[in-house]
């Protein structure tokens, strides 16, 4: 038996033994692991800390300027500054974003949406948008305690008038769906509308991008590499801001229309529709009351009327009937019709809008006074198929700017048509309607205009565009199989109907008698007139609901030597053309008349 | 006085002689290693965190000299003293310290702050020694051998839990068990207790403070919250991981230059210094501990008595436990403890109480006398 100090003693170094082993294994496992970090997975680690070192952004380049013709700006870009909250290594981020909201003005919505991302460890969160002067002063000397807050100055565009929110149209924030490589850029804008979009990828330009060193609190500590990004190109429009502007603002509070076209070279030089939107409103967070203001709008602003809008082109088309009725053989423009009031057709009775009739009228003075019945007769002569053929040679029917206005097709009806639609033949009666521009004609401003500046122009053939052209059209662009002489003669009757006293826009003339308007008013009914109507007396437009009240159209060029633009007004339930559409398209001339765009 | 030393004071040459120069050149080398990496972390500058850290470690050397010089007997005599003392100091912390985070270690003395956890350790392995060697002759299965050892450990224990600072505290534990399990207590004991703690487990968990709580959550499961408590150990396994063999190069470690670390100057420094020396620079560290440690526990094998032999070994293990905790800690092997990287890390008391602990060990190694 050994002593109990000795047997202690070996008790103690086999326990001493035991644990240095234990100490040795922590050891090796300590040693193994820094083996795994540091030389089997250090490739993977290494890449870690380039992440975290490297910051790539990219860099938005100034979006192109959108000009017109004469070098005004239409749409700009502005510097804005943005309050963004970055997620990094923030302790409490939501008492965190409270602070900020201490020195911003910020909606109770917006607050709980932005408390939501936070909460959501999104790590970018855009705070406001286009802050004040104040509110950046108040940030930026209060920064230091502000955690996680950064102020940008980013460019946003700046649309310079409303008039010209229409041809525009906006940009947005990219849509997931259709831009999954912009939508992940912040502050990447893409247009969404009319020429913002249809010329985005030149407007876009080309994205920089910079690599930059960032701390754990994300900010730059150096500057890697940077390569900058190329503007995007400038668009020169045809369209005149001086002429959009007037015509913008001459439609007054009416719903509608004004397209102003140069014959020459067919820049569409004014394209307004009515009402409209501020496209400004569109580029950030909209506000609710704004949309719900855009939305709650039964004329609905959104609805682009100059490109999309369809109207019965109504007595306008009367102009498509002389034409069409020169193909044929014996027809004599000189020969005179006897208008009593009405037009007897089997048992059917159409009326002229002349309750009176307008006695003997021969082509010219028909067009002038616009009377119907001379239509309903010479329509009957002539026959649908050929004026659907002539209609669709001055541009009825087609579609222009589809790729920038989305634009409307309208309708010019044809036999073949009607058995499609309806299934059922066409009828004489069909065409007695469609010689008049209404049943189911349906055309829109711009169509209209073109139409117009085809004939102004002898029957070139007028292609519109909206941006600015250099360069006349070419000259061998004439309409083919057109007899020169109608062309002349519904000239004369468009003269006539402005300027001689018979004529229906006699009262809307120019003065200027080295310069003189000529054009075609028409009024087309968007409400059925009944027998019993008649009879007790047709309701006047005023006494009616608005939208059952005729519309207002007035298509014509200026001046009426060697002219030189087209235009079509229409007043959306304007009532009489010749009162409403007519002293507009006065206005304009003279305007034309002072600045010559 | 004959039972003050063994040694004449007035011979300088002997007290000399007991220091382990090669031991003390280690130690040396690793406050430098401390140094470098603090004037790395502050971007090149020699103030205030190197110069600071190397006066402390200046009057730590002053402390090893003296501890050395110290007579073993009083060592031993005061063993009582000096472990009623560190209560003292626990029950001031608790009505005195600072409050720092949520927490209260620290105690402020003429412009020092100290943390009286780090003096409790050294008290608790000199009373649980001395306590074994006074009765090395009761049974090892005698009840008594084990309660008031026991009862010397919770005390403090207890009040560093409370202060709250789970890591010193589990530290303070595992290095007072460990001096009671080499005193040789019967293996039933070890075995019943160790069933005991295990049951005890689910209340101890549910008395843990919530951030502690979430701690060893987030050690479990780290990819859960990698924001969150998870990030620091993430970017401090990134920042070893990418120092690969050589390192990044001195003052070139981007995780820490670009503030990735937290704590980069007290508890990750090891982190730092992985990521810009590599795994020959970590190995070659973890090499100069093994050599201070192994030395600690060839003296306690050497020694010649309960007292010198338990106390050696209880310093090394606690010194040993400083060191592993720290390293597992930033390599992501256990959950994250306040606890430093001994000399290397930035902080007076950790640092004090290591070069006090190798004063003891070096001055008892070349004890070979008689207690009384």
């Amino acid at each position: 038996m050994l002593k109990p100090k000795k047997q202690h003693s070996i008790i103690f170094n086999r326990r001493l033994f035991l644990l240095s082993s234990l100490k040795l294994i922590t050891f090796s496992v300590v040693i193994n692991r820094l083996y795994n970090l540091q030389i089997r997975q250090s490739e993977k680690y290494k890449k870690l800390a380039d992440n975290n070192r490297v910051n790539l952004s990219l860099i938005v380049p100034s979006r192109g300027l959108i000009f017109d013709r004469d070098k005004n700006l239409l749409a700009d870009n502005e510097e804005q500054y943005q309050l963004i909250f970055k997620i990094y290594n923030i302790r409490n981020k939501l008492q965190a974003i409270e602070k900020v909201f201490n020195y911003v003005e910020l909606q109770e919505i917006k607050k709980e949406e932005l408390r939501k991302q936070i909460r959501e460890n999104k790590k970018r969160v855009l705070v406001k948008q286009n802050m004040s002067w104040s509110e950046v002063a108040k940030v930026s000397s209060n920064i230091t305690e502000l955690e996680g807050v950064y102020i940008e100055m980013i460019l946003v565009r700046k649309y310079i008038s409303i008039a010209t929110s229409h041809v525009l149209g906006y940009v947005g924030k990219p849509d997931i769906n259709t831009n999954q490589k912009l939508f992940k850029v912040d502050d990447a804008r893409v247009g969404k509308l009319a020429i913002e979009a249809a010329y985005d990828n030149g407007l876009q330009g080309k994205f920089g991008y910079k690599r930059e060193e960032v701390n754990a609190h994300g900010r730059v500590v150096n500057s890697i590499s940077k390569v900058n990004g190329i503007p995007g190109n400038d668009i020169n429009l045809s369209i005149s801001k001086k002429l959009q502007d007037f015509s913008f603002n001459r439609l007054g509070e009416n719903a509608g229309s004004i397209v102003v076209l140069n014959i020459n070279t067919g820049e569409i030089l004014t394209l307004v529709s009515k009402p409209s939107f501020d496209s400004n409103d569109f580029i950030g967070e909209m506000h609710p009351d704004k949309w719900k203001e855009i939305i709650n709008n039964n004329l609905n602003p959104l609805f682009n009327r100059a490109t999309k809008g369809t109207y019965p082109p109504g007595s306008i088309f009367k102009l498509i009937v002389v034409l069409a009725a020169y193909s044929l053989k014996d027809f004599n423009s000189n020969k005179r019709y006897f208008c009593n009031g009405s037009f007897k057709f089997g048992n059917q009775i159409f009326h002229c809008w002349n309750d009176k009739g307008h006695g003997f009228v021969n082509c010219k003075q028909a067009l002038a006074v616009s009377c119907d019945c001379y239509f309903y007769d010479l329509s009957l002569k002539v026959g649908i198929d050929n004026i659907n053929e002539t209609a669709k040679k001055f541009g009825l029917g087609e579609m222009y700017l589809n790729d920038i206005f989305n634009s409307s097709k309208g309708l010019i009806p044809s036999k073949v048509w009607k058995k499609e639609q309806f299934g059922k033949s066409w009828t004489k009666t069909d065409t007695i309607v469609t010689s008049i521009g209404q049943g189911f004609s349906l055309s829109s401003p711009l169509q209209l205009a073109v139409m117009i500046s085809r004939i102004a122009a002898d029957g070139k053939k007028v292609v519109p565009t909206i941006i600015k052209q250099d360069l006349n059209m070419k000259k061998d662009n004439d309409i083919k199989d057109l007899n020169k002489e109608g062309i002349s003669l519904i000239k004369e009757g468009m003269y006539d109907a402005v300027n001689s006293s018979i004529g229906t826009a006699y009262f809307s003339r120019v003065y200027n008698p080295e310069k003189l308007m000529c054009g075609k008013t028409a009024t087309s009914q968007v409400r059925r007139i009944s027998m019993k109507e008649r009879e007790d007396g047709i309701i006047k437009n005023e006494d009616l609901p608005r939208n059952q009240r005729d519309h207002a159209l007035f298509a014509g060029y200026y001046p009426h030597k060697k002219p030189k633009y087209g235009f079509c007004i229409v007043v959306e339930h304007g009532g009489s053309g010749s009162k409403s559409a007519a002293p507009i398209a006065k206005d304009l001339c003279e305007i034309l008349n002072l600045i010559d765009v | 006085m004959n039972n003050f030393t063994n040694y004449k004071p007035n011979n300088m040459k002997n007290i000399f002689l007991k220091i382990n120069w090669v031991v003390y050149f280690f130690l040396t080398l690793l406050a430098f290693i401390g140094g470098l990496i603090l004037y790395s972390v502050s971007q090149g500058s020699f103030y205030p965190l190197v110069s600071s850290h190397l006066f402390k470690y200046f009057i730590s050397s002053m402390a090893l000299f003296i501890t050395c010089f110290i007579s073993i007997n009083f060592i031993y005599k005061t063993s009582y003293i000096i472990y009623f003392f560190s209560i003292l100091l626990l029950i001031s912390v608790l009505i005195l310290g600072n409050d720092v985070f949520g927490s209260n270690r620290w105690l402020s003395i003429a412009g020092f702050t100290f943390q009286p956890s780090e003096l409790s350790k050294l008290a608790i392995i000199l009373a649980i020694s001395r306590y074994y060697h006074d009765y090395y002759f009761i049974s090892n299965n005698n009840i008594l051998k084990v309660t008031f050892p026991i009862i010397i450990l919770f005390i403090p224990f207890a009040f560093v839990i409370n202060q709250p600072d789970l890591g010193t505290g589990l530290l303070i534990l595992i290095s007072g068990l460990t001096v009671i399990f080499l005193s040789g207590i019967g293996i039933w004991y070890i075995f019943f207790s160790i069933i005991f703690a295990t049951s005890l487990a689910p209340l101890l968990w549910n008395l843990l403070y919530d951030y502690q709580k979430k701690r060893i959550l987030t050690f479990l499961n780290p990819d859960q919250d990698p924001l969150g408590s998870g990030y620091h150990i993430a970017q401090s396994k990134i920042a070893i991981g990418s120092g690969g063999f050589f390192g990044k190069g001195y003052i070139k470690g981007s995780q820490s230059h670009l503030e990735f670390i937290p704590e980069m100057h007290t508890d990750f420094v090891f982190s730092i210094f992985s990521e810009e020396f590599g795994f020959l620079g970590s190995l070659i560290l973890v090499l100069i501990y093994s050599y201070v440690l192994c030395y600690g526990i060839v003296s306690s094998y050497r020694a010649n008595n309960t007292f010198t032999k338990l106390t050696i070994a209880g310093l090394t293990t606690n010194i040993f436990l400083y060191f592993i905790v720290n390293i597992s800690m930033v390599i992501g092997l256990i959950p994250v403890v306040g606890v430093p990287l001994p000399l290397v890390s930035y902080g007076g008391s950790a640092m004090l109480v290591t070069m006090i602990s190798f004063g003891i060990i070096m001055n008892l190694s070349n004890f070979k006398g008689q207690l009384n």
